[in-house]
């Protein structure tokens, strides 16, 4: 009796931990456009999107049933100008993540301060620590752009961004 | 009987669904250009989502003195974040209103010293705020009264 | 009675319709259709240069604290130890009868240290705290056989390697600030230090502090202040007048944070979280000899005093929790014994007012010494 007990404890502790270590690792991109309507002014202009989240689309043939993704830092995030071929007149940008969801914080997730004057795009530098793994678990959540002109800006402006998560899933 | 049992619950949901509205537009009182009491910034309050964030839209000191740079977020724990600019910057973060004047779950960011803590607002009246930081519970903590803001037509 | 039904179910029908209008109106404030938007309302930041309160009886109050200043301790808890040195102590009662001279005995010093200070009231207008400590120094005589404490004669001797000396005490802080530039600051505490145990002491024996500053506070960087104190940190009770200074210089690399003549630091801040000071602080109290019974009634009290030159490590272990880490020299400024006549406190204001002689005048030599402690910080 206690043979067997034993036995079925030892398998499923090393089941268990089969499990846990199986942790695997998927990049993906957020490639979509953030449009910033004029007249803009002087300073820190936010722009943002929802990101409606679909598991499936996103872990492609890595999907399965009752998959959870546990980490999401950010690899990179790169923004070019769609209406001219420079981001002059930007001086900065910051990335955030936010939810409606009481228990989840806003997340600054990169930085680019200064934008060299010409630059036709801007890589921002990723958070270290941020991680917005349960971002992912959520069924939808913002995407904030925040970005800082040097002066008045009549226009609109239209910046793509590409965004590349590295997520950790069971 | 089935005709009163249908309107006791028509009448029950027409409550409930303004109540929601009502709510709403309680919590939005938060919204506006606030001024801590040492008058060295003025934050503004807007929504996104559901949930209440203020930025930094002025600094009584914005450049550093060293740098000759508008002030950045040089306390910043995290080194990769360090060179995002103060002015636009969220101090306050994910409040959300839980009635009766207070809006709570949030925090605060003190650009000093790169630290956060959590934080609670109470609006005392329509002008005033009791905003609370605290380490883990409240009673370690500090509270500052802000003040709204006009801003004056140019 | 078809009419009356009908007009019911059209303001029922009426009700649902102001409700959901009502709930769409709401949903669109905050739902966003799946595309990239700006905020509802563009912004010119330089439109904030130009504001005023929208309450018209609106002030601004000065900060207690300034940019760059080393965080106050909520609560500490720590360690102290000074030596060897030698303990060089006068024939107990100026009477041969009651007591040798004892000379050279090699002694440490060492004991934990406890202090709290939590806030009452922490608003704009007026900060408020209560705080209280407890510091043991318990007295480690280094030899043994025939030097030991069991041969010792002197009763303080034997007082202070048997029992120790500790103080414990409330204190209460309050800063007012008048203006957005100037403020007062007070501080009072009551404390008992002696020899004393678990029983404590009659609280007639308590000793009383006070300081009462006037400060200003012209920038972000700089406060200063002048006030008078009543304080036994010279051992004994005196009224001293204090000058109060702090400030950071533009950089936010170095400081200065006085409490003249308690206290004074140079800082270098390496980081917000890892910061050096040098300086000095002068620490002291009247100790009642009062545990045995045979000097209890003759009023006797150690007048011990001494300034700590020393080099200080203050570092962030994480978020609030913070550690320092205290290297320095002890210099013994006073360690003598009087005699209270009917329970009298002696004021000699530095021997303008009374030069009454000490009943034993002793004498420490000055070793190094080191502190540690784990402490909770204020935001």
């Amino acid at each position: 009796m206690k043979l067997k007990f034993l036995s079925i404890a030892l398998a499923a502790i090393t089941l268990f931990s089969a499990c846990n270590s199986s942790d695997q690792a998927t990049e993906i991109t957020v490639s979509d456009t953030f449009t910033l309507e004029g007249p803009l002014f002087e300073g820190s202009n936010p722009a943002q999107l929802i990101y409606p989240v679909d598991i499936k689309t996103l872990l492609g043939d890595k999907y399965h049933e009752g998959v959870k993704i546990t980490d999401a830092t950010l690899a990179s995030a790169t923004i070019s100008s769609l209406d001219s071929n420079s981001l002059s007149g930007i001086t900065s940008m910051v990335l955030s993540v936010a939810s409606d969801n009481p228990e989840l914080k806003m997340l600054e997730l990169g930085v680019i301060n200064p934008i060299k004057e010409g630059s036709t795009n801007a890589a921002l530098n990723p958070s270290a620590e941020a991680n917005a793994g349960k971002y992912f678990q959520e069924k939808q959540y913002y995407i904030i752009l925040d970005v800082a002109l040097a002066q008045d800006l009549d226009d609109n402006l239209a910046l793509k961004a590409d965004i590349k998560f590295n997520l950790k899933h069971n | 009987m089935k005709k009163i049992l249908f309107i006791a619950f028509a009448a029950f949901f027409g409550t409930i669904l303004s109540s929601f509205v009502n709510q709403d537009a309680a919590g939005d009182r938060l919204i506006g250009v606030w001024e801590p009491s040492n008058g060295r910034a003025r934050v503004k309050v807007e929504k996104i989502g559901a949930k209440y964030y203020g930025k930094i839209v002025w600094l009584k000191e914005a450049v550093d003195p060293v740098t000759k740079q508008p002030k950045t977020d040089k306390n910043n724990p995290d080194p990769n974040l360090q060179n995002a600019p103060l002015k636009g910057y969220r101090m306050l973060k994910d409040f959300v209103y839980a009635g009766k004047d207070e809006w709570t779950e949030g925090t605060i960011y003190d650009p000093l010293n790169g630290s956060t803590y959590s934080c609670t607002i109470k609006m005392t009246d329509k002008n005033s705020l009791e905003i609370r930081g605290y380490i883990g519970v409240s009673a370690l903590g500090r509270t500052d009264i802000w003040k709204r803001l006009e801003v004056k037509k140019k | 009675m078809k009419l009356f039904n009908l007009h019911k179910q059209a303001a029922i029908a009426a009700c649902f319709a102001f409700a959901l209008t009502n709930l769409a109106k709401a949903q669109s404030d905050t739902t966003k259709s799946p595309e990239t938007e700006t905020t509802a309302e563009d912004e010119d930041f330089s439109m904030y240069d130009e504001v005023g309160f929208a309450d018209k009886g609106a002030k601004r109050y000065c900060s207690p604290k300034i940019e760059g200043l080393s965080p106050a301790k909520l609560i500490s808890l720590g360690f102290d130890f000074q030596g060897p040195y030698k303990l060089n102590l006068d024939t107990f009662n100026n009477n041969i009868n009651e007591g040798w001279a004892e000379n050279n005995k090699h002694t440490t010093t060492s004991g934990a240290r406890f202090a709290c200070n939590i806030p009452v009231i922490s608003k704009t207008s007026v900060v408020w705290q209560m705080g209280a400590n407890y510091w043991e120094s318990g007295y480690q005589m280094m030899q043994q056989g025939p030097l030991a404490v069991g041969y010792v004669e002197n009763p303080m001797l034997k007082s202070l390697y048997t029992n120790g000396l500790r103080t414990m005490g409330i204190n209460t802080t309050l800063f007012k600030p008048l203006s957005d530039k100037k403020f007062l600051l007070f501080q009072g505490s009551a404390d008992m230090s002696g020899d004393y145990n678990w029983k404590l002491m009659p609280a007639r024996y308590m000793k009383y502090s006070a300081a009462l500053i006037y400060g200003k506070r012209p920038s972000e960087r700089k406060q200063w202040g002048v006030g008078l104190a009543r304080t036994y940190r010279a051992g004994e009770l005196n009224y001293i007048p204090i000058i109060f200074f702090n400030h950071t210089d533009a950089a936010n690399k170095w400081g200065s944070e006085v409490l003249f003549p308690a206290r004074a630091h140079v800082r270098r801040t390496i980081n917000s979280r890892n910061m050096l000071f040098a300086g000095y602080e002068l620490e002291g109290q009247s100790y009642r000899l009062y545990r045995m019974e045979s000097i209890r009634n003759q009023d006797l009290e150690i007048r011990r005093a001494e300034i700590r030159l020393r080099a200080v490590y203050e570092f962030s272990l994480k978020d609030f929790i913070w550690m320092s880490v205290q290297a320095g020299y002890r210099i013994n400024y006073r360690y003598d014994v009087d005699r209270l006549t009917n329970g009298k406190e002696i004021y000699r204001a530095f021997g303008l007012l009374s030069d009454e002689p000490y009943i034993m005048q002793n004498t420490l030599t000055n070793p190094f010494y080191f502190n540690v402690s784990v402490n909770l910080v204020s935001p």
